[in-house]
């Protein structure tokens, strides 16, 4: 009886042993490691679903739209929904497939509709549909089981600034991170981070930040609904917001409209006293429409074709040869330099070097320069009857470069030689103008050899380049009396301001022969008197210059200076495209024309619009591109006459 | 009509102990609430499980008039049956899951091998309640091995790791109950200790960068054999005892040995790989260690109240594999929480309280191994299956009694309680 006592007492003992083990073990499991398993149970069926954050939209300065958002959709099918009524001959011919896509399609379905562990997992059929194709799925819903569409968002362009604003607003592109469910796909639109323009610059403003939202999902894929609460928190979408340009809509459109298409032009307009960029219009120009919704090669291939013009290029914040353009800057050294205005120069057509008075002054020796330059070189003013005597002021309105030439002989030692790099780079030229739009050149305005032959050319404008954006800070720097500001696009108060503090008599001295190269004799025939820019004056036929007439906003007045800039036979003779890929253009030697510079402000009343006109080998700077600067002018005092806003 | 009279017992009087009754009702209603409730989209679970008990609830009253002599006369006969029935699965079972366990009678699927575990529990009361305590030798455990191997390897191979584990365990309650000393039982199964021992120091050696579990694993070795050979001592005392002593401690040695050796081709088997997600789950959580991780933290996750009923996330989201049967307890313990389980096992520890006096105290020797019997089956079934679930186990398909889903299963423990409350209603009045 002990000995079964005994028996019973160790059985139960080590039954309750064996269950208090392990009740521990739970114990363990679920008190003490609590933590940690329900954290792993929770993300074992939470997922989380992006929500792609609205891209901010952007208005011009008078809060026209320029870029909106539209969506495109991307089709889904459900092959667990996918019945034998799914119309995939509708299918096939809505989207322009064949019918070896089609069986495909079909295919993938039905290996995915048997699979136990995809048939709940969304297949893509075709991403970026249009609004319309889409539409025609939505109606026939009935006819598609199991179908699913997603908006993805695109931008999408007003007033065409798709073509006449590409180079400010720069392209965007769809950036998609797929996964194997593509519920889970995040699809954000992007700028185009190389050259992306404003997309790019003010990206943090508009992206805004893409969100997601908790899904709980069971083993198959299958929703069940949201998850709130807990540890985990979904995220809130915030949209991005809109941004407002000093853009004029209107003016930037129509200047686009008046530059021709054969020849590749830039063209900005800014206000001086703020540094904002009315219009900014580059020619050729690609089609930002094209780069939405995935570039067809088609139109890659389009755009390749025209070699020589280079759609791709942004030509405002390229680099040229300036030409003539640079006799403001240099005159403004002259003057802050303390050489005398008055001193004339005798201009006889052409400037002889090599005579011995001018060149074996010093020590009786032949200097550097007359071995590269031989006694019989001759170089040109642009009027080969010359201008006769001229002083700083006629040599500007008459763009005289004779006067340039025997001032450099004149002065080398004591301005050119020490002076000139350190003018340029006050006067905006050493350094980027820090406009808000990638891919800046910088401007060369240095010679490696320091050289008076080489002066020779730098101070009528060879030799050197500037991008159109310096010389209209360089005009607004003029226009608003020595104050350098920061061109810019984004509609904001935080200017940057710097104050060259420049003598009052050199700004006027300048103005005035801006003003005089306008207007000087502008009805004489007698070339050597009369200013270069005169035809800002004159429409085709009219004899009355347009601005006598006046403007109820004030009286009109253009100061300006014309630039004729030599491009040369070798110059550029390797092209290097968008890619990188170098070119031997045999076409460049050939003689090409100039480049044509018009460069100046108009003033109504005690307001200001700066204009820079360039055009790639668009021949003499005082015709084609003063007749594009008056019709801008006429156009600004006409949208002020209409609005009065600036 | 004699004959009738010889099998059933018209005139008994079906009583319950409710000390047994109530745990398990409780876990039969446990049962039906979890499947109702988990998962809605499995509820069509339930209604099957509420036939079953209204099936079983039937089969209960059936069974208990079933005489307890007639079982006792035809034991043997029946264990015949028993092995007669696994060989027809052999040939002519239904394969699901890779595994031949069911035969079809046409109307029925049934699972022999479920059934088969109430038969072999009476042939072997039987063989041991035909002896005396003094009778036992090696002879008698001899016999009781062989005769529990061929069921054993029947249904190992089909392949069912987890019953035939129940069929090998529960013959060592009943032999210990029934007398048989337990040093004979502990050198009877020294070579699978060994077996086992073996096997840890072979694994340690392939896991271990620093080579512990080797060294675990020799001094663990080296402890077994002491033990071994004390016990042998201490048995074998007279003729022949130095050659018995290291026969049994050769064998030992040559067990491990043997192991060792074909430990690479053993490792390609299909449960090996259970052994491996259960050592390492967390490395394999993808794979073979799916189940036990996701029962890891459906059990976890559930802390000590629980997640309540119906919102038990992955049980619901069916993240966890056959939640309804082999990780009812699972289940369980996501939705009810530390509180649940612990009510599970006080439940448990209530009913073999209670059994285990009711068995103590029954004077039949063959009802007593009978008792036995069915109780080291149920409590195998129940402990494992909770080991497994919370990992102390490697994973194999053992479902818990009255808790899991599961037609024969269930049957076959209502004929178990059927014929132990029979036993017990009988012949104990208290």
């Amino acid at each position: 009886m002990i000995n079964s006592f005994s028996k019973r007492l160790k059985t139960i003992s080590l039954i309750f042993l064996l269950l208090f083990i392990v009740l521990t073990n739970f114990f363990y499991l679920q008190i003490v490691k609590y933590d940690i398993f329900s954290d792993r149970a929770i993300s074992k069926v939470i997922r989380k679903i992006p929500i792609d954050a609205q891209r901010g939209q952007i208005v011009d300065r008078l809060g026209r739209y320029i870029v909106r958002n539209k969506n495109v959709y991307d089709l889904q099918v459900l092959p667990i929904d996918i019945s034998e009524n799914f119309d995939y001959n509708y299918l096939r011919s809505s989207l322009g497939y064949d019918s070896i896509q089609i069986s495909s399609i079909k295919n993938k379905v039905e290996k995915s509709k048997n699979s136990y562990s995809r048939k709940f997992t969304p297949i893509t059929i075709v991403n970026k549909i249009s609004e319309i194709t889409a539409f025609k799925f939505k109606e026939r819903s009935n006819q598609f089981p199991g179908l699913l569409i997603r908006d993805v968002s695109i931008r999408q362009y007003q007033n065409e600034s798709n073509v006449n604003m590409a180079h400010v607003l720069g392209q965007t592109v769809i950036d998609r991170k797929s996964y194997a469910n593509p519920i889970f796909d995040k699809i954000t639109l992007a700028p185009k981070l190389r050259g992306g323009g404003l997309e790019n610059s003010y990206d943090s403003i508009l992206s805004g930040k893409s969100g997601d939202r908790l899904y709980l999902f069971d083993a198959r894929g299958v929703s069940r609904g949201t998850y709130d609460g807990g540890i985990y928190k979904s995220k809130d979408v915030v949209p991005g917001r809109d941004i407002q340009l000093t853009i004029d809509l209107e003016l930037q459109k129509y200047i686009y409209d008046i530059l021709g298409d054969s020849i590749p032009a830039s063209v900005v307009c800014m206000i001086p006293s703020n540094g904002e960029i009315l219009a900014y219009v580059n020619k050729p120009s690609i089609d930002l429409d094209h780069f939405n919704t995935g570039v067809t090669s088609e139109y890659l291939d389009s755009l390749n074709a025209s070699k020589a013009n280079y759609p791709y290029i942004n030509r405002s914040i390229k680099k040229y040869v300036p030409g003539s353009i640079m006799k403001i800057p240099i005159s403004i050294m002259l003057l802050e330099e303390g050489v005398n205005q008055n001193i004339t120069s005798k201009c006889d057509g052409a400037y002889e070097f090599g005579v011995p008075d001018t060149i074996k002054i010093k020590n009786d020796t032949l200097s550097i320069d007359s071995i590269f330059y031989p006694i019989s070189n001759v170089k040109k003013c642009w009027l080969e009857s010359g201008h006769g005597d001229v002083d700083l002021n006629h040599a500007i309105f008459g763009s005289c470069n004779y006067y340039f030439y025997d001032s450099v002989i004149k002065n080398y030692k004591n301005v050119y030689k020490n002076r000139w790099l350190l003018w340029m780079k006050k006067l905006g030229f050493g350094s980027l103008t820090g406009i808000d739009i990638e891919l800046e050149s910088s401007a060369s305005i240095d010679n490696k050899v320091k050289s008076k032959s080489n002066m020779l050319n730098m101070v009528i404008g060879q030799n050197i380049e500037v991008t159109p954006i310096q010389v209209a800070q360089l005009i607004n720097l003029v226009a608003n009396d020595g104050k350098i500001i920061t061109p810019h696009f984004y509609k904001n108060n935080n200017i940057k301001v710097n104050d060259l503090n420049l003598k009052r008599s050199t700004i006027q001295y300048i103005k005035k022969s801006m003003k005089d190269a306008v207007y000087k004799n502008s009805q004489s025939s007698d070339l050597a008197e009369r200013g270069t820019a005169w035809r800002a004056l004159y429409n085709p036929g009219s004899v009355v210059p347009w601005t006598t007439k006046g403007s109820e906003i004030g009286d009109i007045t253009i100061y300006a200076k014309t630039g004729t800039a030599e491009t040369g036979k070798d110059y550029r003779k390797e092209l290097i495209d968008h890619h990188g890929r170098k070119y031997e253009n045999m076409n460049y030697l050939e003689d090409k024309e100039p480049n044509a510079w018009f460069a100046g402000y108009i003033q109504y009343g005690n307001k200001q619009v700066s204009i820079v006109v360039m055009l790639e080998n668009g021949g003499k700077g005082g015709k084609l591109s003063a007749d594009i600067a008056r019709q801008v002018f006429q156009k600004i005092i006409q949208l002020n006459e209409v609005y009065g806003y600036y | 009509m004699d004959i009738i009279s010889k099998i059933v017992d018209i005139s008994h009087n079906l009583k319950f102990k409710t000390k047994l009754v109530v745990p398990l009702l409780c876990l039969v209603i446990a049962s039906l609430i979890l499947l109702n409730f988990s998962n809605i989209d499995k509820q069509d679970l339930f209604y099957k499980q509420l036939n079953w008990v209204v099936v079983g609830f039937i089969l209960i009253l059936m069974t208990s008039y079933l005489r307890i002599d007639f079982i006792f006369r035809n034991s043997y006969k029946l264990y015949g049956l028993l092995v007669f029935l696994l060989l027809v699965t052999i040939f002519f079972g239904i394969e699901i899951n890779y595994s031949k366990r069911w035969i079809s009678l046409g109307f029925i699927t049934f699972q022999p091998s479920e059934i088969g575990k109430i038969l072999f529990v009476f042939a072997i009361a039987k063989f041991l309640s035909s002896k005396s305590e003094k009778q036992y030798n090696f002879k008698t455990i001899f016999i009781l091995y062989s005769s529990t191997s061929i069921v054993f390897f029947l249904v190992i191979q089909q392949p069912d790791l987890g019953t035939s584990l129940v069929y090998f365990f529960c013959i060592f309650p009943m032999m210990y109950w029934a007398g048989v000393r337990f040093v004979d039982i502990l050198l009877s199964i020294s070579p699978i200790i060994s077996f086992l021992i073996s096997f840890l120091y072979e694994f340690g050696l392939k896991t271990d960068a620093l080579d512990l579990d080797k060294v675990y694993s020799l001094i663990l070795f080296s402890l077994w054999i002491i033990i071994l050979g004390y016990f042998s001592i201490k048995r074998f005392k007279g003729k022949f005892s130095h050659q018995i002593i290291t026969f049994i401690i050769g064998v030992n040695f040559l067990i491990t040995a043997f192991t060792s050796m074909f430990l690479e081709k053993l490792m390609l088997s299909y449960w090996f790989n259970r052994i491996i997600a259960f050592l390492d789950p967390f490395t394999y959580r993808n794979d073979f260690a799916y189940q036990i991780n996701s029962s890891y933290d459906a059990i976890g996750s559930g802390g000590f109240f629980g997640k309540g009923l119906g919102s038990g996330m992955l049980t619901e989201f069916k993240m966890m594999p056959i939640y309804e049967s082999d990780f009812i307890v699972s289940a369980l313990a996501e939705q009810f929480g530390f509180l649940g389980i612990s009510c599970l096992i006080f439940c448990l520890a209530y009913f073999f309280y209670w059994y285990v006096s009711y068995a103590d105290k029954c004077n039949n020797k063959f009802e007593k191994m009978i008792l036995i019997g069915f109780g080291s089956i149920w409590f195998f079934h129940s402990f494992v299956n909770l080991c497994i679930v919370s990992g102390i186990f490697p994973v194999t398909g053992l479902p818990f009694p009255f808790l899991s889903y599961g037609g024969t299963y269930f049957m076959s423990n209502c004929i178990m309680f059927s014929i132990a409350n029979k036993i017990i209603s009988l012949h104990i009045s208290n």
